[in-house]
């Protein structure tokens, strides 16, 4: 594994542990608001200091890693399912079945993708579920396309016909030599999805569209935040920072598996 | 050629129905929606006049009735009458969409030209510290969330220091000024949003350059250039960067839904008069005309975009041109 | 005064991890004008890295010392800038794959023409064409108008190869270096370009340098031959047929040779090309070697009346 694998994991390993322990990691409660310590700075007995209902910002961007987290890995579970899926089928039969998914693929890429998560959620209602859904239905078209690709130059490959000629069955083919061959590449933009998805909900939340107060997520403390950019920076800084650690660890550890899948690319 | 146009503009037409049926079924398919909200804000309607409100709008047929009826318009370029105002949509869409060109072209072009300078500089200096500082810092924009990036702007430049205007594309008092000095106000109300998409859109193309470039000067055909001892000058600039903006055309088509889509957040936040807040007031109060008006229309300029990076690559690849 | 001169020709390259490959290590090479020479051996003998060595084309991660001198100009050590003034003037090159070496972007017109401006300061546009016309008829191509005006991708392989060469003698250079120019081609074509070079060598007075791993073109174009392994010259002389081979490795290499009529069993030479990462004292064929004894392994034997052996076969000259 090379450098930027590691520095991305660890730091993304710490995020999804802050997650989990959330609990254990602080004593007050993300929704106790306590209107006479409203936007108190940072100090000793709030870390982050307090938001505009005197709320504690450190329990909540600490329970706002939980949403941040979840989200991105629900929603690229999801894209993964159906991009691996619909990808693979149109790789592995071609033809007009091949020709339909790609259409469709071309339909949804050039829907600007926002336009139609802003659409859906409007629709649907914001909510925490919506929006892994919404996110995972927007985002599997670059899988599906890769996986496509990677099944068909597969398919090409020696060891794939000979399986086809001692009569192995074409689902059998597909789960046991040609899914083996596209994990590298479906970790890689497994890592990159959980990075999308979380810059997504942060967007989405902070125009509150997203996961609704009062439970926490970063998006929607900077929300908050927006309304006192000139008295609390606290407000807007650490949420910022939160979303974009989170957002650069995953990017830089989809870096470091794509060398890795990829080692042509380390040389020139 | 142009059979390869040709061919490539009928293509446009399946994707374009698949997208207006799409964006329909959502709109119109959904629990919730435009009656309901009007029920709730106005709890004294009847059932009956509610029947004749859904009639108003054409709501009480059928689905694919109503987009058999819409498409009918549509191809006369008539996307009907806001819920809100009753104005023409394609008069609403147009007054936006000369703010949305500027914002999207004007970013487009700055992460197009810096991305190249950087691209190419890198691959020149590859594995540097120049190409090593480079890479760190337009991975940190690519990483970086673009409202939260507005927002600590608009503290700095706008708050703390107040040298750029806060929101809008314009001044309070912009019919006053001389044609000068409104391109000038205009250009300071551009400076920080697009400063931010172009921060962001850094990173995919000056790696997309340098790898191309890197790739192009790794060829045969550069070693045989420089074998031919021409100036290396030419071979750089001449030989390999044509070879290394190819996928960068590509790319270019690519990034257009994002940069349509995607600026409706900071246009939200910079209170741009674009598309993209059009479509985001439009979907909030459920106009559907206009919704249905903003995604197509945001379609059509990816769909276009899409059509114009696919000539240029024809036009530079002989390749493609003469297949 | 010699056309080439290369003298204590070192190249490594510096590869991951600190490690270092060791391509070429001491070669000493002079080519008289008109000369024509045949550099041979397997992959991976540093056959192709001698080529792009005596036009300082060689990769950014490479080291190399020593000298080269072409025509009276040294190589090594210079800029690109300085070096325009050798090579396509000095000494011309084509190279094994003759689609890649061509720019698939540009049309042969445009790759011909811009290094007769930037070579001969040519710039009038008929002139130009005239002159670059005339050099693809040269290169014996008959439909050159054609040709002048299509893309690579257009052309096949024997034409490119026919472009590349009257590219890289289209400024009059008196050297020709060409790295496996047939290689890449099918055996009609081969005869072809192969025809092809032994006219242009005669009309023009070249001095060619032919790179390849085939032995059988070798002879056809050059009598001296030079035989390469793990970066060093093992051999170097008129070598014909595999009786003339005073080293173990040249006479296996004249075995290896497919015999058209089949009459013979398909031989290759046992083992392989050893580790070019750590020099050892020792003869680098020893290991595969049928004749190899005890000094053989204990000390490296020196290039003498070339070749580099302790126990030689004995030959007639």
């Amino acid at each position: 594994m090379n450098k930027m694998a590691i520095t991305g994991s660890i730091i993304a390993g710490l995020l999804v542990l802050t997650a989990i322990c959330a609990p254990q990691l602080t004593s007050y409660d993300y929704k106790a608001q306590e209107i006479s310590q409203r936007l108190q700075p940072p100090s000793g007995s709030h870390l982050f200091g307090t938001d505009e209902l005197g709320r504690d910002v450190f329990s909540r961007m600490i329970y706002g890693a939980r949403t941040s987290i979840s989200v991105g890995l629900i929603a690229v579970f999801l894209a993964v399912l159906i991009g691996v899926g619909l990808g693979a089928i149109a790789g592995f039969f071609g033809g007009w079945i091949d020709n339909v998914i790609m259409r469709f693929v071309d339909i949804v890429l050039t829907i600007p993708t926002l336009f139609l998560i802003l659409m859906l959620i409007v629709f649907l209602g914001p909510s925490i579920t919506n929006v892994m859904i919404i996110i995972g239905l927007t985002s599997w078209t670059d899988i599906a396309r890769i996986i496509r690709a990677e099944v068909m130059s597969v398919k090409k490959l020696a060891y794939v016909d000979a399986a086809r000629l001692i009569g192995l069955r074409r689902r059998d083919i597909i789960r046991r030599h040609i899914l083996p061959n596209i994990m590298g590449p479906v970790f890689v933009y497994m890592t990159f999805g959980i990075s999308g998805a979380i810059l997504m909900e942060s967007g989405l939340s902070f125009l509150g569209l997203g996961v609704q107060p009062p439970h926490p997520s970063w998006g929607n403390i900077l929300t908050g935040g927006k309304d006192y950019i000139e008295s609390a920076w606290w407000l807007v800084l650490y949420p910022g920072a939160a979303i974009f650690t989170a957002v650069f660890s995953f990017n830089l550890l989809g870096e470091g598996l794509r060398d890795y899948f990829n080692p042509k690319l380390r040389k020139e | 050629m142009r059979r390869y146009i040709i061919r490539r503009l009928l293509l446009m037409i399946p994707v374009l129905l698949g997208i207006t049926v799409i964006t329909f079924c959502i709109v119109h398919l959904t629990p919730g929606g435009f009656v309901r909200v009007n029920m709730e804000m106005n709890t004294k309607i009847s059932p009956d006049s509610m029947q004749k409100l859904k009639a108003l709008y054409g709501l009480d047929k059928p689905v694919h009735l109503q987009y058999l009826d819409w498409l009918s318009r549509f191809v006369r370029f008539d996307f009907g009458h806001s819920f809100t105002d009753n104005r023409p949509v394609l008069e609403k869409v147009l007054e936006r969409l000369p703010a949305t060109l500027l914002l999207n072209i004007t970013s487009l072009v700055m992460i197009f030209f810096f991305g190249t300078i950087i691209g190419v500089t890198s691959a020149l200096k590859r594995n540097s510290p120049y190409d090593r500082i480079m890479t760190a810092v337009t991975f940190v924009g690519y990483s970086m969330p673009a409202f939260w990036l507005a927002l600590v702007m608009m503290m700095a430049f706008a708050v703390k220091w107040p040298v750029l205007p806060v929101s809008g594309m314009t001044s309070m008092n912009f019919d006053m000024m001389s044609a000068t000095e409104k391109v000038w106000d205009i250009a300071r109300h551009l400076v920080m949003p697009v400063f931010i998409t172009a921060f962001g859109g850094l990173a995919y193309v000056s790696r997309y350059v340098k790898s191309g470039m890197v790739e192009a000067l790794t060829q045969q055909y550069t070693t045989a250039a420089y074998a031919k001892g021409l100036p290396e000058r030419d071979i750089i600039f001449r030989n390999a960067l044509k070879n290394s903006l190819l996928p960068v055309i590509t790319l270019l088509g690519l990034s257009l839904p994002g940069l349509i889509g995607g600026s409706f957040i900071f246009e939200t936040i910079f209170a741009w008069p674009g598309m993209g807040r059009l479509a985001y007031d439009a979907a909030m109060t459920f106009d559907y005309p206009v919704i249905m008006g903003t995604v197509t229309m945001a379609a059509l300029l990816t769909l276009t975009g899409n059509l114009l990076a696919d000539i240029s690559y024809a036009l530079v690849d002989p390749r493609i041109r003469y297949k | 005064m010699n056309a080439i001169k290369v003298k204590d020709l070192n190249v490594t390259y510096r590869l991951d991890r600190g490690e270092r490959l060791y391509a070429i290590r001491g070669i000493d090479l002079s080519v008289e004008q008109g000369e024509s020479v045949a550099i041979a051996g397997e992959s991976g003998c540093g056959k192709t890295t001698l080529a792009h060595a005596l036009l300082n084309l060689l990769a950014r991660n490479s080291e190399p010392s020593g000298s080269v001198v072409i025509d009276g100009e040294e190589v090594l050590g210079r800029s690109n800038r300085e070096l325009e003034k050798v090579r396509g003037v000095k000494a011309g090159m084509i190279f094994q794959d003759p689609g890649a070496s061509l720019n698939p972007l540009f049309t042969v017109k445009e790759q011909v023409e811009e290094t007769l401006k930037v070579h001969l300061r040519i710039m009038n546009k008929d002139e130009l064409e005239d002159k670059g016309l005339k050099l693809l008829e040269e290169a014996g191509i008959a439909d050159n108008r054609r040709v002048y005006g299509s893309y690579p991708h257009q052309l096949s392989g024997g034409l490119q190869q026919r472009v590349m060469t009257a590219i890289a003698l289209s400024c009059g250079p008196k050297i020709l270096i060409a790295d496996e120019p047939t290689t890449a081609l099918d055996v009609t074509v081969q005869a072809q370009i192969v025809s092809m070079l032994i006219r242009l060598k005669r009309e023009r007075g070249l001095t060619l340098v032919l790179i390849t791993h085939d032995l059988h073109l070798a002879c056809m174009l050059c009598k001296r031959i030079i035989v390469m392994y793990a970066g060093q010259i093992v051999e170097d002389g008129e070598v014909n047929s595999a009786e003339d081979a005073r080293h173990p490795y040249t006479r296996a290499l004249f075995e290896i040779i497919p015999d058209i009529s089949f009459k013979k069993e398909f031989k290759v030479i046992p083992g392989s090309v050893p580790d070019l990462k750590k020099v050892e004292n020792k003869c680098s064929y020893c290991d595969r070697c049928p004749n190899a004894a005890q000094k053989c392994r204990e000390e490296a034997p020196g290039l003498t009346d070339g070749v580099r052996c302790w126990y030689p076969y004995e030959v007639k000259r």
